[in-house]
């Protein structure tokens, strides 16, 4: 192909307009905050008040406008305990995620590529179709299942009517008539479990198809059993697969607020849920930043210690 | 063992699909509550099709879906090879940034690109709504062309112009049929990307303007329609019979093919 110059200029316009350009004033909100411009009042010979602004200049009305200063007012909020036990648990919630995903989605695609399927791909399919269902109604549909008056809770009081055997066992376990699921922190992993599950699936699958079978065939033919050639060949293979697929259930889960406002009914708020509110109701936009910039340099120290490989030749990207 | 498998995968499938298959039965049940079934009934799809709201919010998603995904393949394909062609360290440069939006949480991009709004006095509403979903778009679009890009044979091209083709025929005939798998894919996934997405719509659009996402989120607060349900439904069945069509022609055509290799080795 002949190089084309005119390629690159329009494309990395668009890259600086709508990537470097929003980070940056994130950054530059976060920094600043908005302040009164500051006045000294000054009493008139005829006993009316005038101000001195900064400038030396006097004015008769008293001064409304805000300037944006620099400032670290914003960082020392963010570090209240109030924000720190937010972010913790935003951390918290955001790992066990990560882990469960890994832990139940890591076997799917092992067994996917191996020989129990006629189909595997058709069953990938499978797996990524319900995210064509909007992820909120998704959830939504989880409280109807989890809710005191839902699903689970009916079938429960059902079983006990039918076998009072089972009652009395479930009330010597100290299980009450009526189980709560919902609005705790349980809850709102277990939705982001389910939302996030298939990009935990998706990228190991990539990776484990792609392993050359020759090499499970000489392990074998050398003598290793199943669980020494998994751990030998496939799972150091799957590596790259597993690394994607932990950033890609870890970086939304940290932030995001609806699921923790629906499972959690805003009774477990997350840092995601503090950033909404900043620009929405409390409108502080200048502390939404500060805390938007804590959350990158999270995500971002997290990525760190992932070691990522890089990404220059990196997986291709693929849904279908 | 192979049992074991088997039932694991079922598991998943059940986990996977229960709140599927109750938002599909709710969509029928004959009764606004969720708790309790109020016989059958297709009353919520015919009341679906006369509800404004609705109906205009299913329009912004499938439009900005479309358009956004559109776009960002012509703008990501172009700008995969634009990426391509540049030597190694403004590559790596460009590239890491184009990376950005991928690593940032999608709350971190939505309120950046309302800032960006802001900054520039743009109104809020459809127009701001597309730019950013094009914005987030274009990295997953560059990041499935680029690989196709590498795999292609750089001869080729040039074989083509030593043949007399110019540079855009040689383009159209010679690389973008051998790319367009990526390019096809990368125009998927933006499309799901974009249908998917509440968090970033929710930072940037307004005046009135809302999409399914978020006419479901202020729905969640008071209750959610069942015409709701009943939506989703038939987008879902639209979407899976669709998908499973598709891959059981790929399997006809490999069987097929099997089946032709086979007869040909019988006679051996």
């Amino acid at each position: 192909m002949k190089k084309n110059r005119a390629l690159i200029v329009p494309f990395a316009l668009w890259a600086f307009l709508f990537i470097l350009v929003p980070l940056a004033l994130i950054v530059w909100y976060g920094v600043t905050v908005e302040e009164s411009v500051p006045y000294t009042e000054i009493a008139q010979a005829d006993g009316s008040v005038a101000y001195r602004l900064e400038d030396g200049s006097v004015v008769a009305e008293r001064p409304w406008q805000k300037r944006t200063v620099l400032s670290i007012t914003n960082f020392k909020r963010m570090l209240e305990p109030t924000y720190l036990r937010l972010l913790a648990r935003s951390l918290r919630v955001a790992l066990v995620t990560t882990l469960v995903c890994l832990l139940l989605g890591y076997p799917v695609s092992l067994i996917l590529t191996g020989r129990d399927f006629k189909h595997p791909a058709l069953w990938l399919m499978l797996i990524i179709l319900p995210m064509w269902m909007n992820f909120l109604l998704r959830t939504y549909s989880w409280m109807s299942i989890l809710e005191n008056s839902g699903i689970l809770n009916s079938w429960l009081a059902g079983l006990r009517e039918a076998a009072p055997a089972v009652d009395r066992l479930l009330n010597r376990m100290g299980i009450e008539d009526r189980v709560i699921f919902l609005y705790n922190e349980k809850a709102v992993v277990l939705g982001m479990v389910y939302n996030y599950l298939p990009f935990m699936i998706m990228p190991i699958y990539t990776v484990i198809e792609k392993i050359d079978r020759s090499l499970l065939e000489a392990a074998a033919d050398l003598g290793a059993n199943p669980v020494k050639s998994f751990v030998r060949v496939t799972l150091p293979y799957s590596i790259p697969g597993v690394l994607e697929g932990i950033t890609m259930v870890f970086v939304p889960s940290v932030t995001t607020f609806v699921v923790s406002q629906l499972m959690g009914g805003g009774k477990v708020p997350l840092i995601g849920d503090i950033i909404q509110n900043q620009f929405g109701k409390s409108s502080d936009w200048h502390f939404g930043a500060t805390l938007s910039l804590l959350v990158m340099v999270v995500v971002l120290a997290f990525m760190g210690t992932l070691n990522r490989v890089d990404k220059e030749d990196g997986e291709e990207v693929r849904i279908f | 063992m192979k049992k074991l498998r088997k039932a694991y995968i079922g598991l998943i499938m059940v986990f996977l699909y229960a709140p599927i298959l109750l938002l599909v039965l709710y969509s029928f049940n004959d009764s606004r509550s969720r708790a309790s079934w109020g016989g059958f009934t297709l009353r919520w799809y015919a009341e679906l099709f006369r509800d404004r709201a609705i109906l205009s919010a299913l329009g912004t998603t499938l439009s900005i879906g479309l358009l956004a995904a559109a776009i960002s393949t012509l703008l990501g394909t172009f700008g995969a090879i634009a990426l391509f062609q540049m030597r190694r360290r403004p590559r790596r440069a460009l590239l890491s940034v184009v990376n950005l939006p991928m690593l940032n949480s999608e709350v971190v991009t939505g309120v950046s690109l309302m800032l960006l709004y802001a900054l520039l006095h743009v109104q809020l509403g459809y127009a701001t709504l597309l730019l950013s979903h094009i914005a987030f778009c274009v990295p997953y679009v560059v990041l499935s062309v680029l690989p196709k890009l590498r795999q292609l044979d750089p001869h080729l091209s040039e074989a083509a112009q030593d043949l007399g083709a110019t540079p855009m025929q040689g383009f159209l005939r010679v690389v973008l049929p051998d790319i367009m798998p990526g390019v096809f894919s990368g125009f998927v996934m933006a499309l799901t990307m974009s249908i998917d997405d509440f968090l970033i719509s929710f930072f940037t659009t307004g005046s009135g303007v809302s999409n399914l996402s978020i006419t479901i989120y202020t729905m969640a607060k008071r209750g959610i329609s069942p015409k709701i349900n009943a939506l989703s439904t038939i987008i879902f069945a639209c979407v899976f019979f669709l998908l499973i069509g598709l891959n059981l022609q790929d399997l006809r055509k490999e069987a097929r093919a099997k089946a032709k290799v086979e007869s040909v080795r019988i006679p051996y």
